[in-house]
């Protein structure tokens, strides 16, 4: 027995050492090599986001690979798949910590990504914020319009297809983006439409598994129902199935927002009236034009080099791109071409 | 084999019940069933004393039509469950094959074939799940987590994220067509229901799935492929879950990459609600289609009745603690738990 306790621990002596030696001489090898090229990576636009997997993002992930070729940078898309503030900070912090040439944050939630952009901006990298604004820290702009103006134009649209009075459900899913167009939606028909009344609001849990049965039970709660205002791309074919299923076709009107590829056939029969898509591939196309020439001190860039220490922001405060309004006129043009 | 002595278990009551025969298991499962009826119709009335809406022909067709894709699921779970294990990966399973199914006639396939390759995709991904838990030995819950993620990421990777659309006319059949007023894909589900229900309380082969499940090692010492049973269970909800998936895809005439996520907890749920216990041995697939009715008919109250969608978490949650606490309490001061 003592004997091989003695034989044992030389052994794992030798071991030991062997495995120290292995990694020191890796490391000396390799490491230095790896640390430097690591210190002058090439030049990156990051797109940090939440909620990432859905067909939303399809445009801008689009437009980074487009204009990435164009500029000749390196562009990327990341943050968690689901609506996750804190999960988005993280990333955010890791992507600061790789030194991109410039980053877009579509803020999952305003409190909870103000410090992550502000150690962004103060390590140097220009900030964009996209869809949403975190007003309170120190990034150069704001693109794209607001989800609760995105809800406003939805509204109006929806407004104008019921003709101004009637019931109304909607449809919408528990992510922050997403409820401010639920409220942008509430919000002008109170102040605007008197006579329209959003009888409930339904959550469809962004699942096209799901959506159809809650659009049909607010179909089946309100006989006398004019129209349903979807707030997220799966409220669109939810609330379509659930009208025909209902055998409603026509006499309930549907507003959907985005545009997925699958609620297009419905905005081409009519049983869909209106979708509202925003301009998703202008706002990453611009974002990027935008940071490139801050970088290179080139196009809006030029004449401000050194904006730093002039304490200037040269860059727009707001850049407001609007909606687009797909109906049936103009739907063929919304398909992606694959 | 119904003659062996009971082995000294970690439940002491379930392994006794089930090698006594037929008649007692009959009778356990025939309690849970019934409260989860009575408890059901309970709330059914409830919800048409306060709403006029529910009782009509236009949301009850919504609720059945509904909860197709959620029953197939649970009739695999229960059989998981029974068995003793647990799958996680059924919701993403289900959006995968909805995918996979409108990729391939897409591509040229014809109807029948692409839904044959799904189905076989579906069983793959079983049999993978099962040769990872009984062979490599990990944990269940890991091993279909992992499946999980591994299986909606190669749907968006195979999608990129768009959904499927333009699947061929004729596919809507199952979940747009008209028989008796109602799309063929709710028999679909009746005939899985009743087949699943059926085969896993008379068929011999079935009924190894609870042995397994109550005790393991005393079956094993019997002489039951355990690890083959496993492998089964896990491969039968996988094809269920791809079974749903088709049947979601005509519905909604497009394969969509983020269906069902969080769909998973839901069936286990209405499994539970059944009378399946997460340690196994127990359950039945009446029990589980049960429990789907009656979360479904939940969710639907509370969209009637325009509950607050914030709330709506906190309801479901309560209702589903005190359904099965219930049972739980009269079964203790019975002294079976």
């Amino acid at each position: 027995m003592i004997r091989l306790v003695r034989r044992r621990r030389p052994q794992a002596l030798l071991v030991a050492i062997a495995v120290l030696t292995l990694s020191i001489s890796i490391a000396w090898f390799v490491g230095p090599k790896t640390i430097t090229r690591a210190a002058a990576p090439a030049e990156t636009y990051v797109y940090v986001s939440c909620v990432t997997q859905v067909p939303f993002w399809i445009d801008q992930k689009q437009a980074l690979a487009d204009v990435g070729k164009a500029l000749g940078v390196k562009t990327s898309f990341t943050g968690p798949t689901t609506a996750d503030p804190q999960a988005e900070a993280a990333a955010l912090d890791q992507i600061i910590a790789s030194r991109p040439a410039g980053i877009m944050v579509f803020p999952c939630d305003e409190k909870a990504l103000t410090p992550g952009i502000n150690r962004a901006v103060d390590a140097g990298i220009p900030v964009i914020t996209m869809i949403g604004d975190v007003p309170a820290s120190k990034r150069s702009t704001h693109m794209g319009i607001n989800n609760f103006r995105a809800g406003v134009e939805g509204a109006k649209l929806l407004a104008a297809a019921i003709g101004g009075k009637g019931k109304v459900v909607v449809g919408t899913f528990q992510a922050a983006g997403v409820l401010d167009r639920m409220r942008g939606y509430k919000d002008y028909l109170a102040k605007n439409h008197p006579e329209i009344k959003v009888v409930s609001v339904v959550d469809d849990h962004a699942d096209p598994s799901y959506a159809p049965q809650a659009y049909a039970a607010a179909i089946a709660a309100n006989p006398d129902l004019a129209g349903i205002g979807g707030t997220d791309g799966d409220s669109g074919v939810g609330a379509a199935r659930a009208v025909i299923e209902a055998g409603k076709k026509g006499k309930i009107k549907i507003v959907a927002m985005d545009r997925n590829e699958d609620m297009l056939n419905y905005i081409a029969d009519g049983t869909i009236t209106a979708a509202v898509a925003q301009k998703s591939y202008l706002e990453t196309w611009l974002a990027v034009q935008l940071l490139y020439a801050l970088r290179h001190n080139s196009g809006p860039g030029k004449m401000l080099p050194d904006w730093r220490a002039a304490k200037v922001n040269p860059l727009p405060e707001d850049v407001d791109t609007g909606i687009m309004p797909i109906t049936r006129a103009n739907v063929s043009q919304f398909r992606h071409k694959r | 084999m119904d003659q062996k002595p009971s082995v000294a278990s970690a439940r002491p009551g379930a392994p006794v019940r089930i090698h006594s025969g037929m008649g007692s298991l009959v009778k356990l499962l025939r309690m849970r069933e019934v409260l989860l009826f009575a408890v059901t119709v309970a709330l059914s009335l409830a919800i048409s004393r306060m709403t006029p809406y529910f009782l009509t022909a236009g949301n009850l067709k919504a609720m059945l039509i509904g909860m197709v894709p959620t029953a197939i699921i649970a009739v695999g779970m229960a059989i998981v469950l029974v068995g003793g294990g647990l799958d996680l990966s059924v919701g993403s399973v289900m959006a995968l094959s909805g995918t996979v199914a409108g990729l391939l006639m897409l591509k040229g396939a014809s109807i029948w074939l692409a839904l044959m390759l799904t189905l076989i995709s579906g069983a793959l991904i079983g049999l993978a799940n099962g040769l990872v838990i009984t062979r490599i030995r990990v944990n269940p819950l890991i091993a279909t987590l992992g499946m999980m993620t591994i299986a909606r990421g190669i749907a968006f990777v195979a999608t990129e994220g768009f959904s499927v659309s333009g699947l061929p006319e004729g596919f809507a059949y199952w979940g747009q067509g008209s028989v008796l007023q109602v799309p063929p894909m709710v028999f679909v589900m009746a005939a899985l229901v009743i087949a699943g229900d059926l085969a896993l309380r008379k068929t011999k082969v079935m009924r190894e799935v609870y042995y397994v499940g109550g005790n393991e090692r005393a079956a094993l010492l019997s002489g039951i492929p355990v690890n083959r049973v496993k492998v089964t269970t896990y491969m039968i909800s996988a094809v269920l879950a791809a079974v749903a998936g088709i049947m979601l895809a005509s519905r909604l005439m497009s394969g969509t990459p983020t269906a069902g996520i969080g769909l998973e907890l839901n069936v286990i749920a209405a499994a539970v609600l059944g009378g399946a216990s997460l340690v196994g041995g127990e359950g039945s697939v009446l029990g589980a289609f049960l429990g789907t009715v009656f979360m479904t008919i939940l969710g639907n109250s509370m969209i009637l009745l325009a509950v607050s969608i914030y709330w709506q978490g906190v309801a479901s949650g309560l209702v589903l603690i005190t359904v099965v606490g219930i049972d739980m309490f009269v079964r203790t001061r019975r002294g079976e738990a």
